[in-house]
């Protein structure tokens, strides 16, 4: 992935240039049309070529996992900003030649020890040609830069390497390669196309930064500390705000409680009372007083009726004796307010002109 | 030491993990736990603060009752001996029915049935024989005693029932009456 993509919108190509910078005695901004200098740092600093230093080592008859390690060792010894290493295979001596850039201990002092650093040479270094030089005008003074084969070679203008023929002569590049000039303007434009045309993972091993300077950590346990003890905060209270409620609610429920008892029994005391009340109208209204019957009996009478049994039993109340005419009497009884329906129990026997008979009836029932 | 220093991170987190499990987690069951008993106990303090509210109401229902069982009360027999309920019922009704003229032939207690803990319901069979007067007279006054007595089924039988004073009618009365066994004064 390249970070030209980011390029393809104004608004995070200015983010992402309002975030990289360039030092040499002075810190520059990248965001302009033009280098200004500014007061403070960016996050990512493209380094002059007049703070660090390349050396290049050979490692003869050495595996791949034992340069690692001991390049690993080498950086944990350094002091200040981590140096940028790079290694290229040597089949020739069966191992690697490594290439070293040591930052100066003057940038210590001059950027936060987060600070990323980008070589200014290394990003040249990324262009895929095989041999160009290049004549640089930049805020330190003109810088030569060449690239043969693989190696990069570069040099400020000053002593006896006083124009790029010189230079040219002093890494033994024949004086026909053509160099290009690039004035102040264009040399921030080859920075930012140099950060913008390579891909992310070529830029990783040109930059020089530290792991743990980033991978903090306290914040990292703080991620999982914060979170835990807010929890453990919020049980803590939310335990003893239900302890205290449930105390005063039980300290309530005793002040209240002997007059709760009194009510409880007096309320128990109602209900048997309620109760006993409930039966006993039940029972006076079933059993109600039996005197008006006989108003049938007179009624039977008045129409002629000789009674010789009057009885009530389950509720049915029998009249039993004799009439001159049944029908009359039965007639008469059914007209009482109080009987719901009085019939013949059995046949009605006629002897001697009158009739002998047996009414049955039911009372209305007492609402 | 120098191990210590060396595994700090890793102590760091088996600190949090043990906070975590043996803290926190028992915590918060315990926190829910007491979130219930909350609840259970805010809804006993409402119930009682409900019934403390009644009080009044309990009072006005109260005194309604009372009106009742003082008219009721009188109703029945409040002798808890079962001789001496006995005695005085049968006495009242045989005292009702000498009253109205009536020859007693036969007075008998065919049983009970308990209603209640504190009331019972009792039958007694009497049988009588008299005249028209006997039998109107005898219905009347044993309904009105006071506590009451109640015919439950009867039984008049005679050559003829009417207002003739010669006749002679037998009757056969199944009475009941309620004995009150609970408190004396409520």
């Amino acid at each position: 992935m390249k970070l030209n993509i980011i390029s393809k919108s104004k608004l995070t190509e200015n983010w992402l240039f309002s975030r990289v910078g360039y030092v040499s005695e002075a810190f520059f901004e990248l965001s302009k049309s033009a280098l200004t200098e500014t007061e403070k740092s960016k996050p990512v600093m493209i380094v002059s070529r007049q703070h660090y230093i390349e050396t290049w080592q050979l490692y003869p008859a050495l595996s791949l996992k034992e340069l690692k390690s001991l390049l690993e060792l080498q950086k944990q010894v350094n002091i200040g900003f981590s140096p940028i290493q790079q290694y290229f295979p040597n089949k020739e001596h069966d191992g690697f030649d490594v290439k070293t850039i040591n930052f100066s201990s003057g940038l210590d002092s001059l950027l936060p020890p987060e600070t990323m650093l980008i070589p200014e040479t290394e990003l040249f270094n990324l262009i895929n040609e095989r041999r160009f030089v290049y004549d640089i005008e930049t805020p330190k003074g003109r810088l030569f830069f060449a690239k043969t084969d693989m190696k990069g070679h570069s040099a400020y203008m000053k002593g006896m390497i006083n124009s790029v023929t010189t230079f040219k002569m002093s890494i033994g590049l024949p004086d026909e390669i053509e160099s290009k000039f690039f004035n102040n303007t264009e040399f921030l434009k080859l920075l930012k196309s140099g950060l913008l045309a390579h891909s992310l993972h070529k830029i990783k091993n040109i930059i020089s930064y530290k792991m743990r300077l980033f991978i903090k950590p306290k914040v990292l346990h703080s991620l999982y500390w914060a979170p835990l003890l807010t929890a453990l905060c919020f049980v803590i209270t939310t335990n003893s705000y239900l302890i205290y409620k449930n105390n005063q609610l039980e300290n309530n429920l005793i002040v209240k409680g002997s007059t709760v008892d009194e009510l409880l029994d007096f309320k128990q005391q109602q209900d048997q009372h309620s109760s006993l009340i409930e039966l006993l109208n039940s029972e006076i209204k079933t059993h109600q007083a039996v005197l008006p019957d006989w108003d049938i009996l007179y009624q039977a009478t008045l129409e002629g009726m000789e009674v010789h049994q009057f009885r009530k039993r389950e509720g049915k109340i029998i009249l039993r004796g004799i009439a001159d005419n049944a029908s009359q009497v039965l007639t008469a009884i059914n007209n009482l307010q109080q009987v719901s329906s009085a019939v013949f129990d059995g046949v009605v026997r006629k002897s001697r002109g009158r009739d002998y008979f047996i009414i049955q009836l039911q009372l209305v029932k007492a609402s | 030491m120098q191990d210590l220093i060396k595994f700090k991170h890793h102590l760091l987190f088996l600190a949090a993990l043990i906070i975590a499990n043996y803290v926190v987690v028992p915590l918060w069951e315990n926190q829910n736990k007491l979130k219930n008993k909350t609840f259970r106990i805010e809804s006993r303090v409402n119930k009682v603060e409900r019934l403390i509210t009644q009080k009044e109401l309990l009072e006005v229902q109260q005194g309604k009752i009372q009106l009742n069982l003082f008219k009721l009360l009188p109703l029945l027999y409040k002798q808890k001996n079962e001789a001496v309920f006995k005695l005085t019922a049968q006495t009242a009704i045989e005292a009702s029915l000498k009253q109205a003229n009536c020859e007693v032939e036969q007075i008998g207690w065919q049983g009970s049935t308990e209603l209640s803990k504190d009331i019972t319901r009792w039958q007694l069979d009497a049988r009588f024989k008299g005249g028209p007067n006997c039998i109107l007279t005898a219905a009347r006054e044993l309904e009105s005693l006071k506590p009451i007595v109640r015919i439950e089924n009867y039984f008049y039988g005679g050559r003829r029932i009417d207002s003739d004073p010669s006749s002679v009618v037998r009757a056969q009365l199944k009475l009941i009456m309620w004995q009150y066994l609970g408190e004396e004064s409520l």
